[in-house]
């Protein structure tokens, strides 16, 4: 395999980027179409020029070009491409293809319509870099790269203040997770010396077990703050201030399984230091946390939002118990779920006037038959039905689990039944039922350029876990087997893994019903759902207080010491006090100095004279 | 009697050839403008065969018996002397008209002052050396006082010319205490003998006097003080033609007696030197930020500029005169650009000159405004210009040649932030006062233009990429 492919792969969004950039205010609403064109040679060659070549064996680790020397440190654009990259290039570039494909109908009357395509192009490059980097510095301008564009989407109605918000909460949460991100990496350096993942996985035996847990544990910390897990999930949910189709994109299917993706690249690291419950038991809890969160949540996108952090959950769990294959596995089936819901939501949103409050929508099936049914097909596949895609993927995690600590299973299989429960109440309470919403609302099926997407997604997002049939002796795990399951070496097979699918969806099919027993079965009174929630339901919409508490137990405390110390005495007083001090004495000297120029030209020779005499005097009479 | 070989001469004899033509084109034809283009076409192509000529030689050559030494330095000085002139030419065409007078003798006077400047940059002699730093002097003298109906160039090219002539008394005196010691007025010869000489009082009296007529020259603290005045009084481009050229030629010639010829006793003089180039930034940028008329703040700016140069002299090494030609180069540049901005930003009754009428040009005259700002950035040292790089590298070759002259180091990076103050200040009138009064600027004068964009392009274009002219620049010592 050569490296033209991987270089084409990363030109054409490029050119997207300039194209729409630069000329894009003029070229009207053709910058849709040459975003999505961009997008879309990148997906041909991806599959065919990568993909396949992988699958029949190729591999690639190529330096470019050096890029940044200083001392011993060196730094090349390089690309690796294996089965993992392949697989995280196939799925960023096909869901991006179906996301720019919608977003041209979405997006439709927009003014900032080139701004988001150029934005959504310049992502699609950054992720790629992320994923076909042979370093881990490349990785971190990727990394930082979608992080900007994330941040420019959620912001990218910038007139309203919510979503500005929104998008400097997303920096700053996710500046704490790339600082852990960057300390890694300055560990990484001093104890190996290099950034290259070969060098570095080669000598990762020879280093000492706490620099190993140091340098694990420091790029843990940026997964957590990329792929919103505890403590740092709380910008995802916000992020949905951003347009739909972003919220798909990468708030749900690419940007935040980053974080997922550098664990499984930086796998045996992470086995060499026995961290992976540290990883596992984070994924796991955030996973029933953010799973509780949905349950009561009454907006149509931050369900979706909460249900992405809990299943990004899943997948740490996985990797983290040495599932890599596993959490790859459950990654690739969420992106098409997952962003199969968020399109589906936005159609919604396309059709109410953009309502988010499912307390106001009800009866939409009869009104927008493509979207219900696609939805439902994403929310089966979530909720672990089989033989849809999302069953495969999360018992395979959960069977995983089972092999480490029964405890990670059973709450992992509790969260299962929270899943299905939420899932299937937003159902209910969207697409069945009596209509709730106001009359001036129409409700109306999307054009086909947001529904054939729709109906293009629903194909993989119901069939693609079934290259995941057989578990770690199937197709996929083979495919990764060079990030091989851990968990098949240790495995005493205690169980079968049929014994355990069992259980896994009886839960699922009790959430569906204990939905439809409480949200389905009977007419929704609107005044029952708007009334003020009580007890743990309070606890629970109001996400266990826990902006409340970062907000008193940091942010006010930082912006106290800001404004009273750091501002009005430290900024004000000493520093302004200092520099208006010399300022002023300088321009004070400056003014005395004036005074020789007196403009006679005697005292000019003078001051000459004088020079002269002083420097002589100091040649002959001092030395 | 060795051969003459011409070739070797081309850049010069072209110049030379081209002041007389431009002498009597003057005379046959109406239109002053050709005569300016005469004199442009003959500097681009004195800079030509003197890039032809860089291009090809290795080692230096003498030439002229032993009176010149045709090498990479002298021809590179060249190519910042062409430089300068076709932008001063360029920007001067405006004024010039203006003027109704004498316009083919400026010409001419610019374009000799040019061979003065070149005669010092290749010179091997003393002589040689005095012989082109009053050939440039003489001219500027005139060039400064052109305009005999104004007071203040009356009295610029006045005061240049009775202070000037004092430093070339100095400076033939120091000349002859050197003549003295040594027994011959050969730059090369004077190297080998300073293990005789070095420590006799009268050839270090001789020494100190060279750098006292260098110093006035390239106006260094306290040989300063004509400079400002000079300055405001001049015809703007004329003072933008002696901030440039001939800064460059005094340097040339002060660098390849003192890095080069006397690198021999450079324990002598380097603290002397360090001291100057101490005083000279420091007092040229603490009173450039009182000024309030733009030419004496690019006057006493200048003055600051020659101390970062001198500088690298106290490298005395062949970093420390690679850095200083890349400098001089970029200042020359830039600085033409500064000053023919002010010239672009005349007004239909007189030249801007006063800081504050600059207030809200930024966005009335959005393109005067940004070059303006350009040019402040680089003279400033702000990346990405080409004053940024420039200062780096004198900074670089001087640290690493001399770590003991740490503190000169960081004096002059602390001068530099003194500066940014008052270049930045003309940046803020420029965008962010309100005028008082509605000036009523013509419209844009195309030669003018010209030079100041091509100043632009050099300023960007080198500091994006350095790396064309650091090799141009690239010198052994005895060069």
């Amino acid at each position: 395999m050569t490296v033209t492919p991987v270089l084409l792969l990363l030109l054409f969004p490029f050119i997207g980027v300039i194209i729409n950039g630069f000329f894009g205010s003029r070229l009207g609403k053709i910058t849709g179409v040459i975003g999505t064109l961009a997008i879309a040679a990148s997906w041909l060659i991806a599959i065919f020029a990568i993909f396949l070549p992988v699958v029949g064996g190729a591999q690639l680790d190529q330096d470019l070009y050096e890029w940044i020397r200083s001392g011993t440190l060196s730094v090349s654009i390089g690309f690796h491409i294996d089965a993992l990259a392949a697989v995280m290039i196939l799925v960023v570039t096909t869901v991006s293809l179906f996301i720019h494909i919608y977003s041209i109908g979405y997006m439709r009357d927009d003014p900032g319509f080139f701004r988001f395509f150029t934005y959504l192009n310049l992502f699609v490059f950054a992720m790629l870099i992320l994923v076909t980097a042979n370093n881990y510095l490349m990785m971190f301008v990727g990394w930082e790269g979608v992080g900007l564009c994330s941040y420019l989407l959620i912001g990218f109605w910038y007139e309203r203040k919510s979503a500005i918000d929104a998008g400097k909460k997303a920096f700053i949460v996710n500046r704490i997770g790339d600082f852990g991100f960057l300390l890694g990496l300055f560990t990484i350096f001093a104890a190996f010396g290099t950034f290259r993942f070969e060098e570095i996985f080669a000598d990762a035996a020879m280093q000492s077990s706490g620099v190993l847990v140091a340098i694990t544990l420091l790029l843990f910390v940026g997964a957590i703050g990329k792929s919103a897990q505890i403590p740092l999930y709380v910008w995802l949910p916000d992020a949905m201030e951003g347009p739909t189709p972003v919220s798909s994109l990468i708030h749900a299917a690419t940007m935040v399984t980053a974080g997922v993706y550098m664990i499984a690249r930086s796998a045996p690291l992470f086995d060499l230091a026995h961290v992976g419950l540290v990883v596992a038991w984070v994924g796991i809890l955030t996973a029933f946390f953010a799973a509780t969160m949905a349950l009561v949540n009454n907006d149509l996108k931050r369900v979706l939002a909460y249900s992405t952090v809990s299943q990004l959950g899943y997948m740490f769990a996985g990797v983290g118990v040495g599932a890599y294959a596993a959490g790859i596995f459950h990654l690739m089936t969420h992106a098409f779920f997952k962003g199969l819901m968020f399109l589906t939501a936005g159609s919604v949103m396309h059709g109410m006037d953009d309502e988010l409050d499912m307390r106001k929508m009800g009866g939409l099936r009869s009104k927008m038959p493509i979207t219900f049914w696609t939805f439902l097909v994403g929310a089966i596949a979530i909720a672990g039905i089989p033989p849809f895609s999302g069953f495969w993927s999360k018992d395979e995690i959960l069977y995983s689990a089972f092999q480490q600590q029964h405890l990670i299973w059973a709450i992992g299989l509790v969260t299962a039944g929270l899943t299905a429960f939420y899932m299937f109440r937003l159902i209910f309470m969207t697409f069945f039922g009596e209509p709730r919403y106001e009359e001036s609302v129409h409700p109306h099926e999307s054009p086909p350029v947001m529904t054939i997407p729709l109906i293009l997604l629903a194909i993989p997002a119901a069939l693609i876990g079934l290259v995941g049939i057989g578990g770690h002796n199937g197709w996929f795990a083979r495919l990764l087997a060079s990030h091989g399951d851990r968990g098949v070496e240790v495995a005493t097979e205690s169980v079968s893994a049929l014994a355990l699918m069992i259980p896994s969806v009886l839960v699922a099919l009790f959430g569906i019903v204990l939905a439809y027993a409480i949200y389905g079965a009977h007419k929704l009174p609107i005044l029952k759902l708007m009334a003020p929630p009580t007890g743990l339901k309070k606890l629970l919409v109001n996400r266990y207080y826990v902006d409340e508490i970062y907000d008193a137990s940091i942010i006010q405390p930082i912006q106290f010491i800001s404004k009273y110390v750091l501002w009005k005495v430290v900024d004000v007083g000493i520093i302004d006090g200092m520099v208006n001090l010399i300022g002023w004495l300088v321009r004070g000297i400056g003014s005395l100095l004036r005074l020789f120029q007196t403009g006679r030209v005697q005292a000019y020779a003078l001051s000459v004279i004088i020079g002269i005499t002083v420097i002589l005097g100091y040649y002959l009479l001092l030395r | 009697m060795p051969e003459i070989r011409w070739e070797l001469l081309t850049p010069i004899l072209i110049m030379t050839g081209t002041a007389l033509l431009a002498l009597v084109v003057d005379l046959v034809v109406r239109s002053k403008k050709t005569v300016a283009g005469v004199a442009c076409l003959g500097t681009l192509a004195m800079s030509a065969s003197s890039y032809l000529l860089l291009s090809g030689l290795v080692e230096p050559q003498n030439v002229f018996g032993e009176m010149m030494l045709v090498s990479r330095y002298s021809l590179f000085f060249n190519m910042i002397f062409g430089a300068s002139t076709l932008l001063v030419i360029l920007i001067s065409i405006r004024t010039m008209e203006r003027a109704h007078q004498h316009q083919g003798e400026y010409y001419m006077l610019i374009l000799l002052a040019t061979v003065g400047m070149m005669l010092m940059a290749s010179a091997n002699e003393l002589i040689m050396v005095f012989l082109g730093l009053e050939l440039m002097s003489l001219c500027l003298y005139v060039l400064a006082g052109f305009f005999p109906r104004d007071l203040a160039s009356n009295e610029a090219g006045m005061k240049y010319l009775l202070l000037g002539a004092f430093a070339s008394g100095l400076f033939l005196y120091g000349i002859a205490l050197i003549y003295g010691n040594v027994g011959s007025t050969n730059i090369t010869e004077i190297a080998p003998q300073l293990p005789r000489i070095g420590e006799s009082p009268f050839f270090l009296v001789g020494v100190v006097l060279l750098i006292v007529g260098f110093g006035f020259k390239v106006a260094l603290v306290p040989f300063h003080q004509w400079a400002p005045d000079v300055y405001e009084g001049a015809p703007t481009p004329v003072a933008a033609f002696i901030s440039a050229g001939p800064k460059a030629a005094g340097f040339a010639a002060f660098f390849r007696i003192f890095a080069d010829a006397l690198n021999g006793i450079s324990g002598e003089w380097l603290m002397l030197v360090a001291i100057l180039a101490a005083l000279t930034m420091t007092v040229g940028n603490v009173i450039a930020l009182v000024q309030s008329n733009i030419k004496r703040m690019l006057a006493y700016s200048s003055i600051a500029h020659a101390g970062y140069v001198l500088v690298a002299l106290t490298a005395a090494n062949g970093d420390g005169v690679s850095s200083a030609m890349f400098y001089l180069f970029v200042y020359c540049i830039m600085n033409i650009g500064a000053f023919g901005t002010v010239i672009l930003a005349e007004t239909k009754d007189s030249e801007t000159v006063q800081i504050r009428s600059y207030a809200g040009i930024g966005f009335r005259r959005p393109l005067l405004g940004l070059l303006m700002t350009l040019f402040m950035l680089s003279l400033a040292g702000f990346p990405p210009t080409a004053g940024f790089i420039a200062k780096l590298n004198v900074f670089k070759s001087a640290l690493q040649a001399h770590p003991q002259l740490a503190w000169l180091i960081v004096l002059a990076v602390l001068n530099a932030v003194v500066s940014a103050y008052y270049y930045l200040r003309l940046v803020v009138f420029m965008y962010m006062r309100e005028p008082s009064e509605p000036l009523r600027f013509l419209p844009y004068n195309s030669w003018s233009l010209v030079a100041v964009l091509l100043s632009m392009i050099g300023v960007l274009l080198i500091g994006i990429l350095p790396s064309f002219l650091m090799e141009q620049t690239s010198v052994q010592l005895f060069m």
